[in-house]
């Protein structure tokens, strides 16, 4: 694949290094040359000195007949615009855009630019780091309030249905793992303590679904 | 008529003086606490320090009710960013951005700004304009000096 990389912080560097290692052809586009210096001796890819929101500077790098465009530099607004313009004005099929202000970054990926929050990952996979005994929260990538979450099931739900930890439109069970076996569950199936159960639920009734788990702060 | 105005630089400072004096209700939004300062001893509380392109800031400066929101800040991205939150998150009716690259004009207008403005553009076309006027006078004082020799 060509891709174009814009902005070469340090996951901009780190992204060009994996995908030039894996043979991918690699342009790189940052306003500092000084930069480029942490891109190893061996780096194949184009360097190329300039403002990447710049449609000439865009077209330089090659994003005309680019596969993939990333947007990493540390202006949430920058990374917008150039991934628009990428997106838009070139008709590069994959742009991602990195933004740091999560809400920024679900108005604009509601507005159909794909989009990756570092700080909602980092923030819920250290969160799931010190309270991993309790359950493990992930945000759907592809949506903005969904979650999917994995928790043991209590003693006290230990019969019940699935349909009765259920609720249309807001928590669904997708998943159950018993004694090692996966399966997938209807509303009928039946719980057992101990079972492993992820679940998608909307972040607005996260409360309501660890007091039925029983979670306490 | 309400107005919302990211960018407290010259043409900000200007415009929100010219629109309160016609009685436009406004709101001019500036980042740089030093330059808000300033702001704010003359216009009180139609200047509010932030960023423009922040959608709780744009929410509590009363976005959802503005009829115009024009960015003049000197980045291209920030007018850009300012004008589509104003436009599909608050439904303002109509978005105005500053161009500070040309080359940007046509391309903000195609990610949705509805007017662009550049004072490069304006400045260029009308160097433009003198230039030709220039090269058709010279073409006619030689059209005439032929006419008196031939």
């Amino acid at each position: 694949m060509k891709i174009v990389i814009m902005g070469c912080g340090r996951v901009g560097i780190l992204l060009a290094k994996i995908l030039d290692s894996e043979g991918h052809k690699v342009a790189v586009i940052d306003r500092d040359s000084l930069a480029f210096d942490d891109l190893c001796e061996d780096f194949q890819g184009h360097m190329i000195t300039g403002n990447g929101i710049d449609a000439d500077v865009q077209r330089e790098a090659g994003t005309a007949d680019a596969d993939a465009f990333v947007t990493a530099t540390r202006d949430d607004n920058t990374n917008i615009m150039a991934a628009q313009v990428a997106k838009e004005i070139f008709g590069v099929p994959r742009v991602v855009a990195r933004i740091y202000d999560s809400e920024r970054e679900h108005i604009f990926h509601e507005l159909g630019l794909k989009t990756i929050c570092p700080v909602t990952v980092g923030a819920f996979q250290i969160r799931n780091a010190i309270l991993a005994d309790t359950l493990r929260r992930t945000p759907l990538e592809t949506t903005n309030n969904l979650e999917l979450i994995e928790a043991a099931l209590p003693e006290d739900l230990d019969g019940k249905k699935v349909r009765d930890i259920q609720s249309p439109g807001e928590v669904r069970v997708v998943a159950l793992e018993r004694e090692g076996l996966s399966m997938i569950p209807n509303g009928d199936t039946s719980l057992k303590s101990g079972d492993t159960i992820t679940i998608v639920i909307s972040r607005d009734v996260m409360p309501r679904l660890q007091a039925l788990l029983g979670i306490k702060a | 008529m309400y107005v919302i105005l990211v960018g407290g630089g010259k043409v900000g400072y200007y415009l929100t003086r010219t629109l309160l004096a016609e009685g436009f209700e406004v709101t001019l939004i500036e980042k740089e606490r030093a330059v808000f300062e300033k702001l704010f001893q003359e216009f009180k509380d139609s200047v509010v320090l932030g960023d423009g392109t922040d959608i709780r800031l744009l929410h509590n400066s009363g976005a959802g009710r503005a009829d115009l929101l024009v960015s003049i800040t000197g980045h291209d991205q920030d007018n850009l960013v300012a004008c589509q939150l104003a436009k599909r998150k608050f439904g303002v009716g109509h978005t105005i951005a500053r161009v500070n690259n040309p080359k940007n004009e046509n391309i903000l207008r195609r990610l949705g700004v509805d007017t662009t403005l550049s004072s490069t553009r304006i400045i260029f076309n009308l160097i433009e304009q003198e230039v030709a006027a220039q090269v058709s006078r010279l073409q006619e004082t030689e059209a005439g000096s032929r006419g008196i020799n031939g």
